[in-house]
Parts: C-alpha cells; sequence; structure tokens
C-alpha cells in the first residue's frame, strides 16, 4: 500500500467512527438491556402465569376478545392482534384512537385465548425498557430520528471496513491479539485491534440488520404499493372502517385452511398500514426460527369477508423480516441472548478505545511518524 | 506456520465462525442453536486465550 492511500485510510476511519461513536456507545448501552425485553417483562409481570386448562376447553372467538377490547376502551379502533409465539393462548389485542396510531398511542389488552378473560399487563409503551426503546431507534425523533440511526450505522460500516484495511499494515510483523500492557497509548491500540477484528462479523451483521431495520417503514410503505394494491385491488382513497363488520375468527379460519402448516402469527386490521385500507392482513409464520419470520400475509375484505388472496414477500422484505432476529439476536434461546450481550460489551470496549485513541493521538507530526511506522512495518 | 503469526489466519476463522454460527441458529433448534452458541463464543474464546498467553508475546 502506499503512503498516501494508507492516511486516506487513516482519514477515513477517523472521521467515520468520531461521527458515529457517541450515537454507537448510546445504541450499545441500550440495546443491552433490550436483549433481555422479553426476559425482564416476564420478571416484572409482563406475561403472567396462565391458569391450567381445562380439558376439551376450546378457544374463545377472536372476534368476542377484539369486542373485550373495544368495550374497556370505546373510542378506540382496533389495529392489531398477535398470539405469544411459544404460549398462543396468549393472545394480545392492539387498539388506538386512530387506524394509523403511533407506537405511543396504543393500548394493549391482553386476553387468555382460552377463557377469554382479561389478563393484567403492564403496556409494552410504558416505563424505562420503553425509553431504551425510544433511544435506540428514534432518539424521540420518528422517522427522521430513525433515518439518522440508520446513517450513523453506515458510518459504523464504514469504520469496520477502514479499521480492516488498517488492521493489515499494522499487524503484519505482530502475533495475533498482541497484547502490550501498561497505561501507554500502545496499550490501547492493541486492546482496539483486538476487539475489533474479532468482532468485525458480528459488528457488521448487527450494524447492517440495524441499518435495514431503520428502513422498516418506508420498505413496508412500498411493499403496500408495489406488491399488496395490486391484489387488493381497492377503490383510491377510501376510509378504513372504525369498526370492520366481517368477522376476522372466519377470515383466519378461511385462511389457515389455504396454508394448514402455516401458525397465526398476528393480524392486522385496516388502515393500520399492512393490509390496504379495507382488508384484513392475516399473517401466518412457520415453526422453525427461520420460517417463523418468513411470514405469509392472507387478505380478506373486513366487511365481506372475501378472500382477497396472499402475496409472496420480495426479496427485499424478506431481508428485512431476518434483520430483525440477526440484528436483536433473539432466535437461539438464552445462551445467544448472553453472548449477544458480551459481545456489545465488547463492541463498547472497540468504542472507547478507539475514543482514547483519538484523545491521545498527538501531535500532527507524531501522527506521520505513525504513520512512516506503519509503512515501514507492512514492508 | 504459527496460527498467530499470520495476518489473517485466526480473524478469517473467527469471523467464519461467527459467520456460520449467526446464520445455522437460525435454521433450527436444538442442535442447530447450540452450533450457533459455539460460533459466537469464539470470539470471546479468542479473547479470553490472548489474554492469558499475553505475557509470552510481550515485546
Amino acid at each position: 500500500m502506499k503512503r498516501n492511500t494508507l492516511r486516506v485510510w487513516f482519514q477515513v476511519h477517523r472521521w467515520s467512527s468520531l461521527v458515529c461513536t457517541l450515537f454507537l456507545l448510546l445504541l450499545c448501552v441500550t440495546g443491552l438491556p433490550l436483549i433481555f425485553w422479553h426476559e425482564i417483562a416476564h420478571l416484572t409481570g409482563g406475561e403472567p402465569e396462565l391458569p391450567a386448562a381445562t380439558a376439551n376447553a376450546r378457544p374463545v372467538s377472536v372476534d368476542t376478545l377484539v369486542a373485550r377490547a373495544l368495550r374497556a376502551r370505546p373510542s378506540d379502533v382496533p389495529l392489531f392482534v398477535s398470539w405469544e409465539e411459544d404460549e398462543p393462548r396468549v393472545t394480545y389485542v392492539t387498539t388506538g384512537p386512530r387506524p394509523d396510531a403511533s407506537n405511543d398511542e396504543m393500548y394493549v389488552s391482553t386476553f387468555d385465548g382460552l377463557t377469554g378473560t382479561a389478563i393484567p399487563a403492564p403496556q409494552f409503551n410504558e416505563g424505562i425498557m420503553w425509553v431504551f426503546y425510544r433511544l435506540h431507534t428514534d432518539l424521540y425523533a420518528g422517522l427522521p430520528g430513525l433515518l439518522f440511526m440508520g446513517l450513523m450505522g453506515l458510518l459504523l460500516v464504514l469504520a469496520v471496513v477502514s479499521g480492516v484495511v488498517l488492521y493489515a499494515p499494522y499487524m503484519r510483523k505482530l502475533p495475533f491479539g498482541v497484547l502490550r500492557g501498561g497505561q501507554r497509548r500502545l496499550a490501547w491500540l492493541d486492546w482496539h485491534n483486538l476487539t475489533g477484528i474479532v468482532t468485525l462479523a458480528w459488528l457488521s451483521v448487527v450494524g447492517l440488520t440495524g441499518v435495514i431495520n431503520t428502513l422498516e417503514q418506508p420498505l413496508v410503505g412500498l411493499w403496500q404499493q408495489q406488491h399488496v394494491a395490486q391484489v387488493l385491488q381497492e377503490p383510491p382513497g377510501v376510509a378504513p372502517p372504525r369498526r370492520p363488520a366481517a368477522s376476522l375468527q372466519a377470515a383466519i379460519e378461511t385462511a389457515h385452511a389455504r396454508h394448514p402448516d402455516a401458525i397465526p402469527s398476528w393480524v392486522g386490521f385496516p388502515g393500520t398500514g399492512y393490509s390496504g385500507q379495507l382488508h384484513y392482513g392475516i399473517f401466518l409464520r412457520g415453526d422453525t426460527p427461520l420460517t417463523a419470520r418468513l411470514v405469509t400475509p392472507v387478505f380478506a375484505h373486513a366487511t365481506t369477508g372475501k378472500l382477497a388472496g396472499s402475496v409472496t414477500q420480495p426479496v427485499w422484505m424478506q431481508a428485512l423480516l431476518l434483520s430483525q432476529p440477526l440484528h436483536f439476536g433473539d432466535y437461539a434461546g438464552l445462551p445467544l441472548k448472553i453472548l449477544w450481550a458480551l459481545l456489545d460489551l465488547v463492541a463498547i470496549v472497540v468504542l472507547v478505545s478507539g475514543l482514547v485513541l483519538f484523545v491521545r493521538r498527538g501531535s500532527r507530526a507524531q501522527i506521520e511518524a505513525r504513520i512512516d511506522a506503519r509503512m515501514e512495518m507492512a514492508r | 506456520m504459527n496460527l498467530r503469526q499470520s495476518t489473517w489466519a485466526l480473524p478469517v476463522l473467527i469471523g467464519l465462525a461467527s459467520l456460520i454460527g449467526l446464520v445455522v441458529g437460525l435454521v433450527g433448534d436444538g442442535v442447530f442453536d447450540a452450533l450457533g452458541w459455539i460460533g459466537l463464543l469464539s470470539v470471546l474464546l479468542a479473547i479470553g486465550w490472548v489474554w492469558r498467553r499475553r505475557e509470552a508475546v510481550r515485546t
């Protein structure tokens, strides 16, 4: 590598890192508790124990559960119905003031789907975990905040790539993972090189999938326009019904009959952004971690109950759906989550050591001397 | 050749183990999950290993 090329990579690495480091520290710190959101919710009563089921008990109709949720909140409209993945008896009915209500305005009623009784449970959009979530995703700034965080993620990718380029000439003559202790700048550099190079793959995957996740709203909107609209054939400018007349239970059963091997995962009501203005979107999943994420939507008219058909997901929607587990680390049990947390801590070491290296960068002459030394080492 | 002296041997091995672990964990449960854990554990094992042997290579 020529000396000037090396200098350019140094500049790329320095500036791409500098701009995003503080935000990445925020992401690492807030992401740590978010890895265990499910477990924390469980411990704090978010998923209470269910009474033992009586033999031959039949599940209560989803329509009954939705009606019960709306009776308690008469000015709300129904938004979503979903089932707990490892305990499908737990049924969530999400309502809100408008079909396009934001997360903040939503209210979740939790039911035992077997007895139809309401289960008292804390709301997902309250408390400290929700603060962490907002800080981790959109900085309380909605879509612009999400896209800004996505941009920080792209800078991370650039920092990782330039870091790898710089790693090679420096480590040419040194053994892998050399750690020369002490308080010297060199000790920080060794830790930065070691933790940076071993987390390369994980950090790239978590970073890139995080960037893709920030694009969820625009991607789903594009999918609605380009793929779903053709199947639904709705008249333009129509408003969603506040109380859809067709039985959702019947629609789910019809959808299930079409895909007997699939399991209902969640339902979007008309106007929520996933199934046009007049249709239910019934999202069916498989039972492996992979197929559980690659949901197949089936659409049914929310007034007539007539099935409108289903849509095969384009590749980029599949990429979006798979980016969620690969970012959250929630697809292989508690051990993977613990590994995710430990790797998150290693990533914090990368960021902090990088920051120390910048603070202790020294004079311009010293920086030039280090570039010379690196050229010498790479020879 | 000494693996530790090679610039890319261990980084590439650890990177591949991580990527394979990330993907295999997604494919299935049970043994697939366990393989996924092992793949990512390689990152932490590598750090632990060089930390324990740090005296040996102090220059």
